[in-house]
């Protein structure tokens, strides 16, 4: 039996309704666009933090007034969010605070590491905002990253268990935005694997979805066996849906050697299938693959059209226990 | 299927469609690389040259289905193919995570010997399926398992000792290890207990293979493919694994020439070498020994591709007669005057040009005498030769004239009865692509390439490039209504023009490397490309269908230098064996080309005649990534006005290209 993950809560909000909930902690990641400054000043909270990500290239003079914590780019997110978490409180520092965590301006290998993250610091439950934007700055030629491609690997700690067969059947699901750059590096990367790509339908913007499809399209020699009939699609603001859509995807798939799953749409969709690998697939055959760029630009959209919140149950984290041994260790 | 081409990748065909498929390059096995050898082999080259089909014609899979008793095939090869994929190592997970390379360097070691030993007992096992060996028969293998891995041989529940139970052993170590390894991340601790030397399990387990009965004197040969997914490290073990090999061991490594990072060991320091410890073949440069053969091999691949799909032996070797261009006669005048149909004859573009050049420097009466002295109404390809030679004259200091118009036209016409020189058949047949590709460019069409030959030239001894090149072909005649794999006309030119530009463009984004390497090389070709293009298509093109350039390369800055090799090593450039004699003072220069898979990105013809030698400025220019754009459009516009008339450019005389 499966994970039902249309019961998890999300809920639609308005600017206006943000500051009747007050949290101990909210988290933001720190960039120029309009949404991640208006949320983190209308949102209450004790104790609010700024996240500065390595890949936005800020100077100490262009950082925002308040409490400021560093993620550097070659610091892994497994070890960058542990300490964060563990200056904001300690080991299990979380067990008693009401904790939101903005991740509109968040890089996505720091989200894909998000849920266990807050499960290891003690959280039982934590509110994940993400704003929609009204529009991207220049529509579907937006750019969201500065720069290649540098390399594609596995986010360390998300890297599961392999298998060794000579001819594996081995899956690639990616969640597919408007940089048909990265999806084709990381289809270039596991060319063996069946490859499933993931779109958002609806998308965040009813435009959304054809501009994806364009972009794609600028990959479609190096995606095997492009055609419609391997394409997954779920709402792009909803990461249970992405997750149920994913839960759906590798159950027809049948056995596999291994999963690879990558996203690089809109952040609810990586949260989406964050949430599906900590809830299902960790300690499994299965790893969270990434394209890692050098640079992300500072301010891609204009306005906000919506505000998401989505409330991640981290009971639901798989732990990762260590295999049943044979010969001892 | 839509198409005999749309698959073009070894990884997207399973094992029978690789079977299928396969043809043997010189029409004979073994050719390119050995299984049976006992000498370690490398087979590298770039993407696309057919190095994952070969090995995996290779594998047991294969060998197996080839017969209907898997060990009869392995005795009648002469060895075993366990093949695997290094990319399926996820080696990336070896590093980092708060621990020394040296730490990680003796888990990779452990991790690969585990993974290769369970590999060949998987495959073993598989083959005991139908061999019927007894119990004693496998236990030497448990016993060389559980020994090397220092596990009591009742240790596994059960006790047993078959090969199963090997296996479940390896399986449980190599799935702690990656518990480990993935646990590393977040608690900063790799506690792994390594329970072999190097080296020890993966040989003794084969020598135990090998006294299996029926394994006498059959090779184990290790497959590697996809070597470039191992770190500078990892390939130190596996060249250690290499170096120490036993009998009946070997290894024959796939990969691509820039994945080979190192020849090193672990061996007290020592490198592997070439001829000593490994042989080295790289597997387009054995299809460029034989150019003939490479075209034999690309047809037979193309013919057992089209029958596949369902055409008759016969249909198919039409298929391949119909990628060329209507038959015509020596001056192409039935194609090129369908080029040039829009224009009335007096104003053919190129005949404008010319008269409003020498408008600048004489007059308009003497522009309209040239212009009606070089024209050959009824052939487009004299024309245009007439106009090449009168250019030549001009350039070589002669003022423009009537005189020098009616020289240049008596030069070809006895092209037109058959009644010339050979001095004039050699020029026409230098020149002629040239001209050519001048007149669809003054018409503002592309470049024309059509004919097996010519594409399998483009191909660049990739054999999967040419797979590309007909996809796009197949698709846009599909798309223009064409009946592409029936009855008997010829693929369209548009087709085959469309097709052609997006296979160059496919191979560009292909064969580029990743990141700001990536980025780099592409501008490098981009601007060698426009360069070259630049020379083709100007008024006296200084070298002939120009595709090379050659260089001394001394004082190149070392960037420029490196994103040089960068494009070597991805096959955006080939190097020129042999290099070029200097003209000046008979030092070699080293000599490089565009590759044929990009040349249809500028008009340029695949073939490798004209060699442009390039001074240090432009190869820097073209090459380093300081250099900015604006810099490079001034070098490539001093060359078009050097090259183009009224001659008046500032010559670098230190530059012999001019």
């Amino acid at each position: 039996m499966g994970i039902e993950y249309a019961a998890f809560r999300r809920v639609r909000v308005s600017l206006s309704q943000l500051p009747a909930q007050h949290y101990d902690l909210f988290l933001s990641s720190f960039n120029s666009s309009t949404r991640v400054g208006v949320l983190a000043r209308t949102i209450t909270a004790t104790r609010k933090i700024w996240i500065v990500h390595d890949e936005y290239s800020y100077d100490d003079s262009e950082l925002p007034d308040g409490e400021v914590m560093h993620a550097a780019k070659s610091v892994a997110p497994a070890e960058s969010w542990a300490e964060v978490l563990e200056r904001v409180g300690g080991l299990s520092g979380l067990h008693d605070m009401s904790v939101a965590i903005d991740i509109t301006g968040m890089m996505r290998p720091h989200i894909a590491m998000l849920p266990f993250a807050l499960q290891q610091a003690g959280a039982k439950e934590v509110t994940v905002y993400y704003s929609d934007p009204e529009s991207y700055v220049a529509g579907e030629r937006t750019r969201f990253t500065k720069g290649p491609v540098e390399r594609v690997g596995l986010i360390p700690g998300m890297e599961g268990l392999h298998t060794n067969r000579p001819s594996p059947h081995d899956a690639l699901i990616v969640g597919a935005g408007y940089d048909h750059g990265l999806v084709k590096a990381i289809a270039e990367d596991k060319p063996n694997a069946e490859h499933i790509i993931l779109l958002g339908l609806p998308s965040l913007q009813p435009h959304m979805y054809q501009e994806s499809v364009l972009k794609l399209e600028n990959a479609r020699e190096s995606i095997r066996d492009y055609r419609p009939a391997s394409r997954a699609f779920a709402p792009a603001n909803n990461p249970f849906a992405t997750a149920q859509v994913i839960a759906s995807t590798v159950l027809a798939l049948g056995s596999l050697d291994h999963l690879y799953l990558s996203a690089v749409g809109a952040k609810p969709q990586v949260l989406g299938f964050s949430w599906y690998y900590w809830c299902e697939a960790a300690g499994q055959n299965a790893s969270f693959l990434y394209p890692f760029v050098e640079r992300y630009e500072r301010d891609t959209s204009n306005g906000i059209a919506a505000i998401h919140a989505y409330v991640l149950e981290l009971a639901f984290v798989r732990s990762l226990e260590r295999p049943t041994m044979g010969p001892g260790r | 299927m839509r198409s005999p081409f749309e698959v073009t990748k070894a990884v997207d065909l399973n094992d029978p469609q690789i079977e299928r498929t396969y043809v043997a390059f010189g029409g004979r096995e073994r050719v390119i690389v050995d299984p049976t050898s006992p000498m370690p082999q490398f087979l590298t080259g770039v993407k696309g040259g057919g190095r994952t089909h070969l090995m995996r014609h290779f594998s047991y899979s294969l060998q197996k289905a080839r017969g209907t008793h898997a060990l009869d095939e392995i005795r009648a090869d002469g060895y075993l193919g366990v093949y695997f994929r290094c990319s399926g190592l996820n080696g990336s997970r070896f590093a980092g995570k708060g621990q020394s390379s040296e730490v990680w360097s003796s888990a990779f070691s452990y991790y690969m010997d585990l993974w290769l030993t369970e590999l060949l007992i998987a495959t073993v096992r598989d083959i005991g399926e139908s061999a019927s060996w007894s119990d004693d028969d496998v236990v030497g293998v448990f016993y060389a398992v559980a020994e090397s891995i220092r596990v009591p041989a009742d240790a596994k529940s059960g006790g047993g000792q078959a090969l199963a139970d090997a296996l479940d052993l390896l399986s449980a170590l190599r799935v702690d290890l990656d518990w480990t390894i993935n646990n590393a991340a977040h608690t900063g601790n790799l506690d792994i207990n390594v329970r072999s030397n190097p080296g020890d399990l993966l040989f003794r387990t084969c020598q135990a293979v090998g006294d299996l009965p029926g394994f006498e004197g059959v090779r184990i040969t290790f497959l590697a493919d996809e070597y470039e997914n191992l770190g500078y490290d990892q390939q130190v073990y596996f060249n250690t694994l290499i170096r120490e090999k036993e009998a009946p061991a070997t290894f024959l490594v796939g990969g691509r020439s820039w994945g080979i990072k190192t020849h090193k060991t672990l061996s007290a320091g020592e490198e592997n070498k070439k001829g000593s410890e490994y042989e080295l073949s790289t597997i387009e440069d054995t299809y460029a020994r034989d150019p003939k053969a490479y075209e034999t091999f690309c047809r037979d691949l193309i013919m057992v591709r089209l029958t596949d799909f369902g055409l008759s032996a016969e249909e198919a070797k039409e298929w391949i007669g119909r990628l060329s261009f209507e038959s015509d006669d020596r001056f192409f005048s039935k194609r090129l005057g369908a080029v040039l149909d829009r224009y009335a004859p007096s104003e053919r573009p190129y005949l404008v040009r010319l008269r409003a050049v020498i408008r600048q420097v004489r007059s308009v009466t003497v522009a309209d005498e040239v212009a009606t002295t070089l024209a050959f109404p009824d052939y487009p390809l004299l024309e245009k030769l007439a106009i090449l030679r009168f250019y030549q004259q001009w350039a070589g200091g002669q003022a423009p004239s009537v005189d020098i118009a009616l020289n240049a036209r008596d030069w070809v016409a006895p092209l037109v009865d058959g009644s010339e020189s050979v001095e004039l058949t050699n020029f026409f047949n230098q020149r002629k692509s040239d001209a050519v590709a001048q007149i669809y460019n003054d018409a503002n069409r592309r470049t024309a390439y059509a004919g097996f030959s010519e594409l399998v030239g483009m191909s660049g001894f990739l054999p999967r490039s040419l797979l590309m090149i007909l996809k796009y072909v197949a698709h846009w005649a599909s798309f223009h209504g064409e009946e592409v794999f029936r009855g008997a006309v010829p693929i369209s030119e548009r087709a085959l023009s469309e097709g052609v530009l997006d296979a160059a463009k496919w191979y560009l984004a292909d064969a580029k490397p990743l990141g700001t390497e990536g980025e780099e090389c592409e501008i490098a070709v981009k601007r060698l490309g426009r360069y070259l293009q630049s020379i083709r298509y100007s008024d006296k093109p200084s070298e002939i269908d120009i595709t090379t350039f050659s260089s001394n390369l001394a004082g190149v800055s070392e960037e420029a230098l490196a994103v040089l090799h960068r494009c070597l090593e991805h096959g955006l450039l080939l190097e020129v064996s042999g290099g070029r004699a200097s003209r000046n003072h008979g030092s070699t220069h080293r000599k490089f080309q565009l590759h044929p898979m990009l040349t249809p990105l500028w008009g340029l013809k695949p073939g490798r005649r004209g060699d442009a030698t390039f001074t240090t400025e432009t190869v820097h220019a073209i090459f380093s990534p300081l250099v900015q754009e604006l810099s490079f459009s001034r070098a490539r516009e001093t060359l078009e006005i050097a090259l183009n008339a009224p001659f008046r450019g500032v010559i670098d005389t230190r530059d012999p290209l001019f």
